[in-house]
């Protein structure tokens, strides 16, 4: 064996396993990444019965089952439809997240995020001490142009005034949340998707899972405001964040909407 | 140690979901060399 045909095959081997092992990485952040992303869904005991069906396939196919494997392998033909039906709502959240790897957001201004936030907190932390209820949408890169066209257009400039007077319990306005794009209060009454996230605390009241719905589905960041103890919450990315006082918020939300300086 | 904190972070999902990636790519590449030489 000359040592070009050495070098050759040593070089095919190395390539041969530098592939494999980058493909099974891939692989494996792509299940690993789903699998995250099911985890606290609903989804996730759909899945554990599609993993069972996939695992006695096998089994079969090993032992020898023809008629329970054909019988499997044509609900499998079939289940590809009925998987794109029953995963619809993971599948939709999936791709708006993929989709909202914020590449192009660059935030709020200054200025115009330091005004915000100082309103918008201001007014929360009152309405929290009077235990009056809010439910407050942030957009940030996703349009909420959907929940914005299911309430009241208003475009108010941002004051707490304006925010406290919609949420007065004598408003006409103080049912469904409102929202806030760019320097805008856009739109109130807006109704809000609710999160069937299984695993929320029980105690948590329509306006909780409206915030955190509508944090699941778009990169809105919600405010809430619990009329029961007064208590100020905060949804991003499905996640609720409670018991915040007025600087807790404002420190938050500066990370959250504030434009990204440029290294 | 808390820099290597996140390796323990979902520790079980990403054993499963690596197992599931080996058993993936071997079982696919089993079916693709079958086409290959039939």
């Amino acid at each position: 064996m000359t040592m070009s045909t050495i070098f050759y095959n040593s070089s095919l081997l190395f390539t041969s396993h530098w592939r494999m092992i980058s493909e099974i990485l891939i692989l494996w952040f792509v299940f690993y990444r789903i699998m995250l992303f099911l985890k606290d869904t609903k989804a996730v005991y759909l899945l554990r019965g599609i993993v069972i069906l996939i695992i006695a396939f096998f089994v079969f196919q090993k032992i020898g089952f023809d008629t329970l494997n054909w019988i499997l392998a044509k609900i499998f033909a079939i289940s590809v439809i009925a998987l794109t039906i029953i995963f619809q709502p993971e599948l939709r959240q999936g791709l708006v997240r993929l989709g909202q790897q914020q590449l192009f957001y660059t935030g709020f201004r200054e200025a115009e995020a330091e005004a915000l936030i100082k309103e918008v907190c201001t007014a929360v932390d009152i309405l929290a001490q009077a235990k009056i209820g809010a439910l407050i949408a942030i957009q940030r890169e996703i349009g909420l142009k959907n929940y914005i066209e299911s309430g009241i257009h208003l475009d108010a400039n941002i004051s707490s005034e304006i925010i406290r007077s919609i949420f007065v319990k004598e408003s006409p306005l103080h049912d469904g949340g409102v929202i806030i794009a760019g320097e805008k209060i856009v739109a109130a009454t807006c109704l809000f998707p609710l999160s069937d996230n299984a695993n929320l605390d029980r105690a948590l009241g329509m306006r909780h899972r409206a915030g955190i719905g509508l944090s699941e589905e778009t990169d809105a960041v919600v405010i809430i405001v619990s009329e029961e103890r007064g208590v100020i919450s905060l949804a991003v990315g499905g996640r609720l964040t409670s018991r915040l006082s007025k600087n807790d918020l404002a420190i938050i939300l500066k990370g959250l909407i504030k434009r990204r300086k440029k290294k | 140690m808390r820099k290597f904190r996140f390796i323990f972070a979902n520790f079980w999902l990403k054993v499963i979901s690596l197992f599931m990636a080996i058993v993936t790519w071997f079982y696919v590449n089993g079916e693709i060399v079958k086409l290959i030489k039939p």
